[in-house]
């Protein structure tokens, strides 16, 4: 998940815009909560850290549990719906984050990563940057081995196309000069 | 030209490191700077520089000492438990007069504590972490930008005064990733150490021209170059009488301390009519900025004075940016109480307000404007 905040934020700096991208995690190399947070932003950026997110993927249920109910109102909360228990509430989703993983592994004997996947529900909910430049920088960071990557983007992209509710939080802007190395 | 990269805090460390000029480092990972080294590892080899981990973090003081009296930039990175252990051989860089680069990425406290949480506790052990009277350059960036900037400016102060200088992170500016520009060579002042111009024979490695700092040849050089870190005289021989204690200990004080001017850098926001003015430095100096914003929003007169130099402390540079109004100040950090002991031996004419945090968390904007608010502001 880390990671996915990573190449969302150099997407936006491709796109020209002001990126953060802050990370927490436990002690443990593997396992127990960990979690992204990234703000995309025309203008500097004041104070670098999610104070209210706008829209929160959430991959497992203590991170489903840290948002419910505390989001502001027209925040969005995607959940992978493998998750074991029924969430509903305003903005609140169910995607079939892990599923359409197992599934393409099922058909195609090849494993899709799912933080990449829920890059491309973001793009698609949120519009903060373009999927041309969440591909570009998928693309410098995995080079040869993109391919995967990029379809787990697509494959996450068509989901997030699903959701009814739409949070318009930044409209992508020219493309920058400079690419990010 | 320049060039936009979205880079981590201490990943911008060592890209400033680089601009500056090092080509040496050595180091013992330690989180929340390993990327520090991790970073220096790449990038050196390639340019013909070095990089080296060490067995401990004694042993890198050591290295980048020796590798600096060879002649080359040299700098080290770590955290709270391994700063504790470069403070022998920090000590021996002032004394000895060795121009060096010390990042330290602060993690809560004390000892181990939080391994991978934040904290702004080592306010006071960058300042007196060695023992004995002496001065201390501490540079505080609050933002990946500031990380490579503050970089290659303590490469030049290091060199310009021939001591140590201590980039002071967090665990949250080092690990944050942010849009920078990286500066061209021909767009960034490098300041390289004086190197003797009288004659080899003529040469004292510890007499200082009129600023107070001596030239440095480098080990090899035909000028040669003793360095002691007992009390010594000119010649670097050992010297323990009072009257040469007394002047050796004053000069290297002097040298630091008389030129705050230079070394000291704030910068304001929003200062104009604020009564009440927020202190802060590193990620606690970014909380304060977006209070100060949604303060000034509603109305209330508040402003920050971000530090970039924390130690030697810019005492005159706060005082003359403060409006006539000021009546308060606010020291927002990340530990029980460190500067603001500063702010108050300095400020005795202001009510000096608080906000400390030192559960491993980041203070948030919202915490200084609930302070703000329950002061009255």
């Amino acid at each position: 998940m880390v990671l996915a905040g990573v190449i969302l934020g150099e997407a936006a700096v491709l796109a020209g815009k002001h990126a953060a991208q802050t990370a927490a995690y436990g002690i443990a190399s593997r396992g127990g909560f960990a979690k992204s947070e990234v703000v995309i932003s025309d203008t500097e950026i004041e104070y670098p850290a999610v104070e209210q997110p706008d829209v929160v993927v959430a991959l497992s249920r203590s991170a489903v549990d840290r948002y419910l109910g505390k989001l502001a109102p027209g925040s969005l909360l995607i959940y992978d719906n493998a998750i074991d228990g029924n969430f509903s509430g305003d903005g609140v989703t169910g995607l079939p984050l892990s599923a359409t993983v197992r599934e393409y592994r099922k058909e195609k004997g090849v494993s899709l990563p799912l933080n990449i996947l829920s890059l491309g529900v973001l793009a698609a909910v949120t519009g903060a940057v373009d999927m041309d430049c969440l591909a570009a920088a998928v693309s410098r960071r995995f080079k040869k081995d993109s391919g995967t990557n990029l379809r787990a983007l697509e494959l996450g992209f068509a989901l997030g196309l699903n959701v009814s509710q739409r949070k318009e939080v930044n409209r992508p802007g020219p493309a920058a000069k400079n690419l990010p190395g | 030209m320049a060039e936009f990269k979205f880079l981590q805090g201490n990943e911008a460390c060592v890209e400033g490191a680089v601009a500056a000029g090092a080509r040496f480092f050595a180091g013992y990972p330690i989180t929340p700077s390993s990327e520090v080294a991790q970073a220096a590892s790449v990038k050196l080899p390639p340019l013909g520089g070095y990089y080296i981990q060490m067995e401990d973090e004694i042993a890198s003081m050591a290295a980048i000492i020796g590798a600096s009296l060879s002649g080359l930039k040299s700098f080290t990175a770590t955290s709270g438990p391994g700063f504790s252990l470069m403070q022998e051989n920090l000590g021996m860089a002032i004394m000895g007069e060795v121009p060096c680069v010390i990042i330290n990425v602060s993690r809560g406290g004390p000892s181990t504590g939080l391994a991978t949480k934040q904290a702004q506790g080592d306010v006071m052990q960058s300042r007196w972490g060695t023992h004995g009277d002496h001065a201390m350059i501490v540079l505080t960036p609050s933002s990946v930008q500031e990380c490579f900037d503050q970089t290659v400016r303590a490469f030049n102060l290091s060199e310009k005064y021939r001591c140590p200088v201590i980039v002071l992170t967090d665990k949250t500016i080092g690990h944050l990733r942010e849009r920078i520009e990286v500066r061209g060579p021909e767009e960034i002042e490098v300041i390289d150490r004086k190197k003797p111009d009288c004659a080899p024979s003529q040469y004292k490695s510890c007499a200082p021209d009129d600023d107070g700092v001596a030239p440095l040849p480098s080990y090899g050089d035909r000028h040669l170059l003793r360095i002691n870190s007992s009390m010594h005289g000119e010649e670097g021989f050992l010297n323990d009488s009072p009257a040469n204690a007394t002047a050796l200990v004053r000069r290297l004080w002097d040298k630091i301390e008389k030129n705050v001017s230079y070394i000291g850098k704030i910068e304001g926001y929003r200062l104009e009519g604020a009564e009440t003015v927020i202190i802060a430095f590193g990620i606690a100096a970014r909380a304060a900025r977006r209070a100060v914003t949604l303060a000034r929003a509603g109305g209330i007169r508040v402003g920050l004075v971000k530090l970039l130099t924390l130690w030697p402390f810019p005492y005159a540079q706060i005082r003359e940016a403060l409006d006539p109004n000021c009546r308060s100040l606010l020291v927002a950090e990340l530990n029980m109480g460190q500067l603001v002991l500063e702010v108050e031996r300095l400020f005795k004419d202001k009510k000096i307000l608080r906000v400390n945090k030192w559960s491993g968390e980041d203070i948030l904007p919202g915490e200084i404007m609930a302070a703000l608010k329950e002061a009255g502001c």
